[in-house]
């Protein structure tokens, strides 16, 4: 190996644990969020006075959000769980590659996210014309695109726009998701999931800040 | 502080989940001794400057991770060009690490509150800004 071949690989060793550092600061946010939400309910609810029989009477929405934050803590788990599955190899033995029309999948990712972007307002809008088609596993391009997706709602202010359009680039389809005034995100669980499943089906992901938002690009082969 | 005033908060956070926590905390936080006080709330940073361009504010609790950009560029504005009514600074942390805290304690923040916080310490930060403000 020259001196230049051993400071590149070196270089790579370095990107690799520095991406490493950030997935996990990412992921100990992701997980600090709703944790924060459940310990903070928790707490006033114990501290509520009790009536004679020792019941406690507390506001529906408090146990309302300890529940949603406690599903969001589940599917983080999940996300966990597919990320460690997808780093030791183990989902790429799974994975049936064949032609996947686009259309069908996104409608169904953006029918899965549809009540969380209502929440916040979220105009999400669907520009896939039907009949194009990528080479993928169905059911991890599906995953792929809910992850990036619940993503970009998440990290996109009240009230904004999300737009879903494919774009022809030779042998190869890009599958954008734009959005409004998102920030950048950290690379978090979600990115990093969402990048894992498009490597295994033989794509890749990009992630850039427009300045107005974020545009993250799904490029699978044709 | 007299009760005359109420302590005016500005929340700025994006998760309808603390949102909402904040609000509840401070829905109890009389049992905790708090006063009276007002809660504004925004969603990013944008609105959030709306508010304090329109409204006086006694105190800012300010999330790190906001959908258009970080909390901490609105702290540095807040120090640089200062409303005439200065707030006092608390940020709202789920991640920053303990020496940019201090960078940040040092710099444009008044105060660190790291998540997960409790009520007893986010009224604590309160009582203590409200006890701080001058009568009147």
């Amino acid at each position: 190996m020259t001196a230049e071949q051993s400071a590149a690989a070196e270089e790579i060793g370095r990107r690799a644990s520095r991406a490493r550092a950030d997935l996990l600061a990412g992921m100990s946010h992701d997980l600090r969020t709703p944790l924060n939400a459940i310990l903070g309910f928790s707490d006033l609810m114990r501290r509520e006075p009790a009536d004679g029989a020792g019941e406690v009477r507390v506001p529906v929405d408090w146990v309302e959000h300890i529940h949603r934050e406690a599903l969001r803590l589940a599917s983080l788990a999940e996300d966990i769980r597919d990320l460690s599955r997808l780093e030791g190899g183990g989902l790429e033995s799974e994975l049936e590659l064949t032609a996947v029309e686009v259309l069908p999948v996104a409608t169904e990712a953006v029918a899965a996210v549809r009540a969380f972007a209502g929440g916040k307002g979220h105009e999400v809008a669907l520009e896939v014309p039907a009949g194009e088609a990528v080479v993928a596993d169905r059911g991890r391009l599906l995953q792929a695109l809910r992850t990036l997706l619940a993503d970009t709602i998440e990290s996109t202010a009240d009230g904004g726009r999300i737009r879903i359009a494919i774009d022809r680039r030779g042998d190869e389809f890009a599958l954008a998701v734009v959005s409004t005034s998102s920030r950048m995100a950290s690379e978090g669980l979600a990115l990093a999931l969402t990048r894992g499943l498009v490597e295994a089906l033989h794509g890749r992901l990009e992630v850039e800040s427009t300045g107005e938002g974020r545009v993250s690009t799904i490029t699978l082969p044709a | 502080m007299t009760a005359s005033r109420p302590l005016r908060i500005l929340l700025i956070e994006d998760e309808a989940a603390n949102q909402a926590l904040v609000r509840a905390i401070l829905d109890r936080a009389g049992r905790r001794g708090l006063g009276a006080h007002v809660l504004h709330e925004a969603g990013s940073l944008a609105q959030a400057r709306a508010i304090l361009a329109a409204e006086p504010v006694d105190v800012v609790l300010l999330d790190i991770h906001l959908p258009d950009g970080s909390g901490l560029e609105l702290a540095r504005e807040l120090r640089e060009h200062p409303p005439a009514v200065a707030p006092r600074i608390v940020m709202l942390s789920g991640s920053i690490p303990f020496h940019e805290q201090h960078a940040a304690l040092g710099a444009d923040v008044d105060d660190v509150l790291p998540k997960p916080f409790g009520a007893a310490e986010l009224v604590g930060v309160l009582r203590a800004i409200a006890d701080a403000e001058p009568e009147g």
